[in-house]
């Protein structure tokens, strides 16, 4: 592998070069390993990390594990029905306790010495304790704590680091988009539903940056949208959205947003226009005309730094490797909507984004190619588009047409503010 | 049917996919098959999650595709050799139906400039199949089944057709 390494005399805050009419982004942030270490540790294992949904645990012993940067974590819900995130640690010789996915269990013995634990993390259980010296105890060897764990509208969100700000502090600006998300079902909930899995070679920012991309759909994603085009079930044209007025918005925090306004139906009720007008119908008569309008709009939330929220999936962002990038999409049920709308919803998202899908395998195909691209050494990428007229409101939040790249000049605002404090490096 | 002439069925559907002649494999299927791979193989595929899962009007957007100039997850193509053993046949529900159940191993490559990431790399995707066969002017496949033994990991690309 060809690394290509932060130049000496930079420091991380160096790496974004944003000018008044120039935003570029230096080659190193996907090619230094030393960077991507930095990331683990200074925005994975410090910040508020996105670990999955309150419906994957929905039951009294159901659990989930997972990773937070390097960190093998596990998700659980206790017999009192509160949600815990522990390390997936043992604390005996730190041997992993569950080597499943998914699955319900009161407590986990951990199969090398068998000490064994409550599902809220309590140390229950050490086997022919009397060896232990005098004055040995159990208490105070429960698996550890992820410091912080909080949940926003079903959405699990952990924090490693104990100096973070309150969740909702976090979401900030965000946290409205979030509502418009989950009020496309009937009373707000929505149920998790198994991932599709899939990867790619190369860095993990690549999949942030892209799912609020408007400029790269119609151009990767030719030969779909011209085949959907072509069977009469719905186009798509990055052009039409601009001209219709439909917008990109990026928020402090890194968050951001890609708006596609009505689109058809689609992530509702694509394919089947009568059952949407019902439950359009139904929307308006809860949420009001206006508000139901933006319920039902097409949208693509990015929640930094791991999570996207999309019409018919949950996309997790899992950095495993400098160039190697793990991804998670769940397919997610809108609880009191008819089931019809929810398997369309369903199939929708497997024929577009799983990786047999005609969407997204094209996409990650274009990650490999950037991360081959970028073993050449050059030095600065390109982010300036839209920056002539790219709006800043006084609370910082920023709009622009939907294919500029002001969400992605969001986030790295945000990265080099989270790793140019570090920023040791002159 | 008898196996040999299941093995026949089976290899000459291979055969179309290896030499990428896409358009008569979705003459293979009757008009109301379903292409499936599961996730959880004994799932409701109308309520949990699948890798693929395929009807008539899906396999025939899959191939305009794959046959669209623009296709990028596909550009260079797949390469692909098929491998079927183990052929078992059974009685289907109806007079006119068979279940066929085989092992199928694909390997595939996509070489082009195989130096880049992401290009080169010989793989190999061992699958338990389970059909349902049914005959009217010829046999035609009523429902295809693949479970991916790697069905729950993460998997790149898999914008070709197993």
């Amino acid at each position: 592998m060809t690394t290509q390494a932060k130049p000496a005399h930079y420091g991380y805050a160096d790496l974004v070069d944003i000018k008044e009419r120039s935003f570029r982004v230096h080659s190193s942030l996907y090619t230094d390993a030393a960077i991507f270490e930095r990331e683990l540790v200074e925005i994975f294992e410090k910040t508020w990390v996105y670990v999955g949904h309150e419906s994957e645990i929905a039951e009294s012993g159901d659990y989930k594990t997972g990773q937070i940067g390097r960190y093998p974590i596990i998700v659980t819900r206790d017999k009192d029905g509160e949600i815990h995130a522990l390390l997936n640690v043992c604390r005996h010789r730190a041997n992993a306790i569950c080597r499943e996915n998914y699955g319900n269990s009161q407590n986990f013995r951990c199969p090398y010495h068998a000490w064994t634990y409550r599902n809220s993390g309590e140390l229950i259980g050490v086997p022919d304790g009397g060896r232990y010296p005098q004055g040995f105890s159990t208490r105070g060897l429960g698996l550890q704590r992820v410091a912080h764990v909080g949940a926003y509208r079903g959405l699990i969100f952990a924090s490693l680091s104990e100096d973070v700000p309150p969740l909702e502090e976090h979401l900030s600006h965000v946290k409205m988009h979030i509502d418009l998300w989950a009020d496309r079902s009937i009373g707000g909930e929505h149920r998790v539903l198994r991932p599709h899995r899939y990867a790619y070679l190369g860095n993990w920012k690549f999949q942030c940056e892209n799912g609020v991309d408007g400029y790269h759909p119609g151009i990767v994603h030719e030969s779909a949208f011209s085949t959907f085009g072509e069977f009469g079930i719905g186009n798509f044209s990055a052009r039409d959205l601009v001209k219709r007025g439909h917008i990109t918005r990026g928020f402090p925090g890194g968050h951001s947003t890609l708006e596609g306004g009505v689109l058809d139906g689609r992530g509702v009720g694509r394919g089947l226009p009568a059952r949407f007008e019902e439950y359009f119908a139904r929307q308006k008569g809860i949420h009001g005309d206006e508000r139901a309008e933006e319920v039902i709009s097409n949208r693509h939330v990015f929640i930094f730094p791991n999570v996207f929220l999309f019409d018919e999936l949950v996309r997790v962002i899992q950095p495993l490797a400098l160039e190697y990038t793990e991804v998670y999409s769940h397919p997610f049920w809108l609880n009191g909507v008819p089931d019809d709308l929810n398997t369309r919803r369903l199939y929708e998202g497997t024929r577009q984004l799983s990786t047999t899908g005609m969407v997204n395998p094209s996409d990650l195909e274009m990650f490999a190619a950037n991360q081959t691209g970028l073993h050449s050494r050059i030095d600065w990428l390109v982010l300036d588009r839209g920056m002539d007229d790219e709006q800043v409101g006084a609370d910082g939040v920023r709009t622009g047409n939907y294919s500029d790249e002001v969400p992605q000049r969001s986030f790295y605002r945000h990265w080099v503010e989270v790793m140019g404090k570090v920023g040791a490096g002159r | 049917m008898t196996r040999q002439e299941a093995e026949d069925f089976l290899f000459e559907e291979a055969r179309l996919l290896d030499e990428r002649d896409f358009f008569p494999w979705l003459d293979l299927f009757t008009e109301d098959a379903i292409y499936w791979i599961p996730i959880e193989e004994h799932s409701d595929p109308t309520r949990e999650t699948s890798i693929l899962w395929d009807d008539h009007q899906l396999r025939q957007l899959r191939v305009h595709q794959l046959a669209h100039e623009r296709n990028f997850a596909q550009s260079p193509p797949s390469r692909t050799v098929h491998s079927i053993t183990n052929v078992q046949v059974s009685p289907g529900n109806a007079d006119d139906e068979v279940r066929v159940r085989c092992n199928l191993v694909v390997h595939e490559i996509r070489s082009g400039d195989h130096r880049q990431l992401g290009l080169g790399d010989l793989r190999a995707l061992p699958a338990k199949c389970y059909y349902v066969l049914r005959r009217s002017d010829r046999w035609r496949i009523a429902h295809k089944k693949v479970v991916l033994i790697n069905r729950h990991m993460p998997i790149i690309n898999l914008s070709f057709l197993i």
